[in-house]
C-alpha cells in the first residue's frame, strides 16, 4: 500500500531553501501577529493605565474589563491590508457540545482565508508572584488549549498575563513549573515579557498535536520588576 | 453606470419643487455643514457601493433606491476649505476626498473601484463591462497592480521589502489565453514588481497545455462556482540564486487580475504558508499559528 502524502507534502518542494524560508516566514507571521497585541497593550498603558490610578484586585470583572479595554487599542494597531482580522470573544464552534454555549477564547486572530482557523488567545489577571497565582492560568492552558478546546485547528496560541505586581521572571518561572514544562530561554520579541512553551497535544479533538503556547506578561500595576 | 448626482440649491428666496425621481432634504443655516457633506458623499462612489451592498433593490430587476435607504447613508465630518478646493464635475476628486474624510484605506477604495469597475457592469451584463475582456500587455496593466496589492497584503503579514513578483508576457505577437505570475517569497532585484518575456519554448508551451484545461467542459457536479486556477509552489531561478516562489496561472480576463483578487489570492497564500507543515521536508520544526 502506498503511503500517503500530507497537503503540505503534495504541495510544496522540500529543497532546504524552500523549507528554510518557508519556515522564517511562518515565525516572522507569528511575530508580527502578536506584535499588534504588544503594540495594542503599549497604547492602552500609555492612554489608560498610566493616565488613571492602576487596576487592583478590588476592581470588579477585571480580566474580562482589561482585555476589553485591549481590543480596540489593538484593533487600532493593525494595518488594513492583513490577512486576518481581530476578535473579540470568537465562538471556536469545533469542539461545541449540541445545546450548550460554544467555548469562546477572549480574543481572536481569525484568518479571512477560512474563518474556522483562528489564533486564540485567552487573558487573566495575575496577582502577584506566588505559584498560586498562576493556577487559573495554569489550569486554561491545560484545560482550553493542550485539550484542544481552544485552537484545534492551530499549532499557536497565546496567553495574556495582565500583571500586577511582583517579579516577571518568578511568574514565568511558576508557569513553566506548573505547566511542567520549561519555557523558552530567550525572550521571543526583544525587549517584551514574551516566551513560549512546547507540548504535545493528545486529545482527538487536535488536528495538530504539536502546540506552542505564547506567555505574554503585560505589567498592569507599577509594582512590577523585571 | 452611473453615480448618484446631488446638488446645492442656493435659494434666492423661491421654493424648488422636485419630482419623485430626487429626494430633497432641507437644513438650517447651521447644518450647512451637513449639506455639504451629504451632496459630497451622494455624489461619490461610495454612495452607490453603500446602497448596492446595505439595500437588495438596487441589485434587482427594476433598480430603485428608497428615501429611507438614502438617509442611512453615513456622512463624514468635513472641512468646509477641501470642499472649496473641488473643481465642478471632477468626481475624482469627490472620490478623493470621500475616501479620506471616512477614514477608508486604499485596500477599502480598491474593493469599491472593483466594484465599479469589474462587478457591476458584469452583474447588469453591460456589453462593454471590462471583466470577460483580455489584460493588457502594456507597462500599467491590470495585472501590476494586481501583483501590488497581493505584494501589499503579505508585507503587512511578514514584513515590508520582502517579495518580490514578476509578470510574465509573451514575447511575440502569439496572445495566450492565461497569464502567468510568479510571486517570489524573497526580494529578486531592485524593483518589487518586474515583467518578463516568455522566452522559454518549453514554458510556452506549458502555458499551452494549461490553456487545453482552462478551456476544459464544466462538469455537471462541479457547481456555479467553477473556475479553474493553477497554483503551484516552485522554485525560480534569478541569476545564481534559488528563489522560492508561487505560480499563478489565471485566465486571461481582466476580473481575474483585479485588486480585489490579488488580497483574496494573497489570504489563500498567507494560510498556506501559516499551514505549511514544517516536518514534511527539511529539517525544519513546526512553528505555524
Amino acid at each position: 500500500m502506498n503511503r500517503r502524502g500530507s497537503y503540505s507534502q503534495r504541495v510544496f518542494p522540500a529543497t532546504v531553501e524552500f523549507t528554510s524560508c518557508l519556515e522564517q516566514l511562518r515565525q516572522d507571521g507569528v511575530r508580527k501577529m502578536l506584535g499588534f497585541l504588544w503594540a495594542g497593550y503599549d497604547k492602552l498603558k500609555s492612554d489608560v493605565i498610566e493616565n488613571n490610578a492602576e487596576p487592583t484586585r478590588d476592581d470588579a470583572d477585571l480580566e474580562r474589563d482589561l482585555t476589553e479595554l485591549l481590543y480596540p487599542h489593538v484593533l487600532k494597531a493593525m494595518v488594513a491590508d492583513l490577512p486576518y482580522y481581530f476578535q473579540h470573544e470568537k465562538k471556536e464552534r469545533e469542539p461545541a457540545v449540541p445545546g450548550a454555549q460554544p467555548p469562546e477564547p477572549d480574543l481572536s486572530f481569525v484568518f479571512f482565508a477560512n474563518p474556522r482557523i483562528t489564533f486564540p488567545i485567552d487573558s487573566k489577571v495575575v496577582e502577584k508572584d506566588r505559584p498560586s497565582d498562576v493556577t487559573d492560568y495554569v489550569d486554561t492552558v491545560n484545560g482550553r488549549f493542550i485539550a484542544c478546546v481552544y485552537a484545534p485547528f492551530s499549532t499557536q496560541g497565546a496567553m495574556v498575563a495582565f500583571f500586577l505586581a511582583g517579579s516577571v521572571k518568578t511568574h514565568l518561572k511558576n508557569v513553566g513549573a506548573g505547566l511542567g514544562v520549561p519555557l523558552s530561554r530567550a525572550w521571543y520579541i526583544k525587549g517584551r515579557y514574551h516566551k513560549t512553551s512546547a507540548h504535545d497535544r493528545i486529545a482527538t479533538a487536535c488536528h495538530h498535536k504539536q502546540f506552542t503556547c505564547h506567555h505574554l506578561v503585560m505589567p498592569v500595576g507599577s509594582a512590577v520588576s523585571a | 453606470m452611473g453615480r448618484f448626482r446631488a446638488a446645492r440649491v442656493k435659494s434666492g428666496g423661491k421654493g424648488v419643487l422636485c419630482t419623485q425621481s430626487y429626494l430633497s432634504v432641507h437644513g438650517r443655516a447651521e447644518d450647512e455643514v451637513m449639506l455639504d457633506s451629504a451632496c459630497l458623499v451622494y455624489n461619490s462612489n461610495f454612495a452607490l457601493y453603500w446602497l448596492y451592498m446595505t439595500n437588495h433593490w438596487l441589485a434587482s430587476f427594476v433598480a430603485k433606491a428608497t428615501v429611507g435607504d438614502l438617509l442611512l447613508l453615513p456622512l463624514p465630518k468635513l472641512k468646509a476649505r477641501k470642499l472649496e478646493s473641488l473643481d465642478d464635475f471632477d468626481y475624482g476628486a469627490v472620490d478623493d476626498l470621500v475616501r479620506q474624510s471616512l477614514g477608508l484605506e486604499e485596500t477599502d477604495w480598491a474593493l469599491i473601484s472593483d466594484f465599479f469597475t469589474y462587478t457591476l457592469p458584469g452583474f447588469k451584463r453591460m456589453p462593454d463591462a471590462p471583466g470577460p475582456k483580455p489584460t493588457r500587455r502594456d507597462e500599467c496593466d491590470e495585472l501590476e497592480r494586481y501583483c501590488g496589492f497581493f505584494l501589499r497584503v503579505l508585507g503587512a503579514a511578514f514584513g515590508q521589502d520582502r517579495f518580490a513578483a514578476t509578470i510574465f508576457r509573451e514575447d511575440g505577437a502569439e496572445r495566450l489565453s492565461v497569464r502567468l505570475v510568479a510571486i517570489h517569497l524573497k526580494p529578486v532585484g531592485a524593483d518589487p514588481i518586474r515583467c518578463e518575456a516568455i522566452s522559454s519554448p518549453a514554458l510556452a508551451q506549458r502555458l499551452r497545455d494549461l490553456e487545453r484545461v482552462l478551456r476544459t467542459a464544466r462538469r455537471p457536479d462541479e457547481g456555479i462556482a467553477f473556475q479553474r486556477i493553477a497554483r503551484v509552489y516552485s522554485e525560480y531561478r534569478h541569476g545564481r540564486k534559488t528563489v522560492p516562489t508561487l505560480f499563478l496561472v489565471k485566465p486571461d480576463q481582466a476580473r481575474h487580475w483585479t485588486a480585489s483578487a490579488a488580497m483574496r489570492d494573497a489570504d489563500d497564500a498567507f494560510n498556506e504558508i501559516m499551514f505549511w507543515d514544517g516536518q514534511s521536508g527539511g529539517k525544519s520544526k513546526t512553528e505555524g499559528p
